[in-house]
């Protein structure tokens, strides 16, 4: 494996050069949120402690509206165009955890019998850059590592920055896509034996601290014995039913279609869309299978954590925690998890 | 005037088991530090569990609408308290089934903030001018009341915004739209927001797109800012929840000045004023008709 040993102002010089080729997606601050945002200039990038922004990079392959085809209708007959084909992109400092996510969507969307052709697309022509972070700044709201994830995890991607502290990074070349875009990296030195010591201790201290508690088989069959269970009702009435949790997972995929027509022009387009709300499951006869917030509170978490592995053997959670930052009323999965872990008779008292 | 000085969770616990409530709607220590969660004691002993604090962000009269007719005590900060006052202004509920436990309050930690900081945690910035420290209505006061320093009636930052050249307003209206994402966490925490059917959500028709177009994000929060026109109390509620940080305070503000101004009313102040909605007057501005 190929090394090379950067810092802030050579990273941000190499991101300014792929920006002439590429559409780069990289944490940037936001009114005082850290977010994943295209990135108009290299000034904006930043290669935040922690690693984990508030927002996802989900938009880059899953945007927020997605144009499936665009028609024409005249005299009682339609013709149709697809959408342009997808830019080249990178996704630029993706956490490790987020890149496990970009794996839950490519199970979902490759999955026969209908692989999702503009999915794969986009995919196709995405490079994934990874940002590691530092074992003593994983955040307090961040559980990855109960989910077999590293913060020094290369796994899945085609280049990985790995911090040394300070202002050093090791970039690691992965794959054939990582090498085509390290070759606009501006000159760079190759990290000496030190330095790649250094790297090896953080990454071995990165991986002493995952445990698989939350992805672990028995982990999984006490979630399925939940079902039942009234934490569903003791969570649903702390429930807004709001997208927060869901808009801002780096898994949900869940989508809306619909016709956005101007005269006789118009696309159709799929949105994002949640479990969350009622309208979600809502039949045009009125029925509604998940009628109260109850089931839909339990969709969220079972999807995680039961469906999931059942119909594609991996868990629809990674442990960035954005849910319980965002959730207004401070619902936390995590004290859920914990909760199926300990089995514990439930009582109203959260 | 607020009433009597008591205990939290002996208050409650009197109320539950004599009875006259069948639920405290209330805080309880939540997930981490500087997060509370609501909670709803149902049983006397679970009164126990009740806490208030600098932490307990949320309006609670949000939940009142699931106990419609039903009695029920809710602690109420000073803000939380004018919800109740719109709803009872609204005819949404009545005052003799809401018992109001008073909670006299400085400010609410800001638990993003205070995240990254090691000093004392900050307050939300909206509590740091709050003119509604102490309830007024309350039944039971179940702290002693605090010190109301001087407060703007409105968002400074309105004030400033209305001096400025329209490009600039648009510009910075159309800033704080393309931070939204459509998740509804506003309209969701709003206890003003209670249709059946959101025009946001109706399909048939379907009256707004749901799509990253500024257009329909524009559409929606400028449907709710007009929907709440005289009914937004100015709770902030849907500013502290967002998560994207959308100043939607400064926006509903700039309604709320309209309406006072104009029909010197005040959503959730008085309990006996008529809402201009609701009611019709001779002299009633009429110079925006064409």
């Amino acid at each position: 494996m190929q090394a090379k040993l950067l810092d802030r102002e050579q990273i941000k010089a190499w991101v300014d050069r792929l920006l002439g080729h590429y559409r780069v997606t990289a944490p940037v601050m936001r009114d005082g949120i850290m977010i994943f945002d295209w990135l108009e200039t290299a000034g904006d990038l930043q290669l935040p402690r922690g690693a984990i922004t508030k927002v996802s990079a989900k938009h880059a392959l899953l945007s927020r509206t997605e144009v499936l085809f665009y028609y024409r209708t005249k005299s009682g007959r339609a013709t149709t165009a697809p959408p342009p084909p997808p830019q080249p992109q990178v996704i630029f400092g993706i956490h490790p955890c987020d890149v496990q996510a970009v794996k839950v969507l490519d199970a979902v969307f490759r999955a026969p019998p209908y692989p999702d052709t503009l999915y794969l697309a986009r995919r196709e022509v995405t490079t994934l850059v990874g940002l590691g972070a530092l074992p003593s700044e994983v955040p307090n709201h961040c559980f990855f590592e109960s989910l077999g994830i590293s913060a020094m995890d290369n796994r899945d991607c085609d280049l990985f920055l790995a911090p040394l502290g300070g202002d050093k990074y090791v970039l690691e070349l992965l794959t054939e896509k990582g090498a085509a875009i390290a070759a606009s990296l501006p000159s760079s030195a190759e990290p000496d034996p030190g330095e790649l010591n250094t790297l090896k201790q953080l990454r071995a201290e990165a991986a002493a601290r995952v445990n698989n508690c939350f992805a672990s088989p028995e982990f999984h069959a006490a979630v399925a014995r939940f079902f039942d269970s009234p934490l569903w009702d003791n969570l649903a009435e702390t429930c807004i039913a709001c997208a927060a949790c869901t808009y801002l997972c780096p898994t949900c995929h869940c989508f809306d279609i619909q016709d956005e027509t101007h005269g006789d022009l118009g696309c159709r387009v799929r949105n994002w869309d949640t479990c969350q709300f009622d309208i979600f499951t809502l039949h045009a006869s009125g029925h509604n299978p998940r009628p109260a917030q109850k089931q839909r509170a339990r969709q969220r978490i079972f999807h995680k954590f039961d469906y999931g592995l059942k119909n594609f053997g991996l868990p629809f959670c990674v442990g960035c925690g954005r849910c319980a930052l965002a959730c207004p009323l401070h619902n936390n999965l995590l004290t859920i998890l914990r909760k199926i872990a300990a089995e514990k008779s439930q009582e109203t008292k959260p | 005037m607020s009433g009597e000085r008591k205990e939290l969770r002996e208050i409650a616990r009197h109320l539950l088991e004599s009875a006259q409530v069948e639920v405290v709607i209330g805080y309880t220590a939540g997930p981490t530090r500087f997060q509370a969660a609501p909670f709803f004691a149902r049983r006397p002993e679970q009164a126990a569990y009740l806490i208030f604090d600098r932490t307990c962000e949320f309006n609670l009269c949000k939940f009142l609408h699931r106990f419609k007719g039903r009695k029920v005590a809710i602690v109420v900060k000073g803000c939380d308290e004018r919800s109740v006052i719109g709803l009872i202004q609204e005819r949404q509920i009545k005052r003799e089934d809401v018992i109001l436990l008073g909670a006299p309050c400085s400010g609410i930690v800001d638990p993003e903030a205070a995240a990254q900081t090691d000093g004392e945690p900050p307050f939300y910035s909206m509590c740091r001018i709050c003119s509604v420290h102490n309830p007024r209505f309350a039944d039971y006061l179940i702290a002693d009341p605090v010190e109301q320093p001087p407060a703007p009636e409105f968002a400074p930052e309105m004030e400033n915004l209305a001096e400025s050249s329209i490009n600039r307003r648009w510009a910075a209206f159309r800033k704080e739209m393309s931070k939204c994402i459509l998740c509804m966490a506003c309209r969701n925490l709003c206890p003003a927001c209670y249709c059946t059917v959101c025009f946001a959500d109706a399909s048939q028709p379907k009256w707004m797109g749901k799509t990253d177009d500024l257009s329909d994000i524009m559409f929606f929060h400028l449907g709710r800012f007009l929907h709440l026109a005289g009914r937004c109390t100015g709770c902030g509620a849907c500013e502290r929840g967002c998560p994207m940080n959308v100043n939607l305070r400064l926006y509903n503000d700039r309604v709320r000045k309209d309406v006072k101004e104009l029909f010197g009313f005040e959503a959730g102040v008085d309990p006996q004023a008529e809402s201009p909605m609701a009611c019709f007057r001779a002299d009633d501005p009429n110079n925006f008709i064409m």
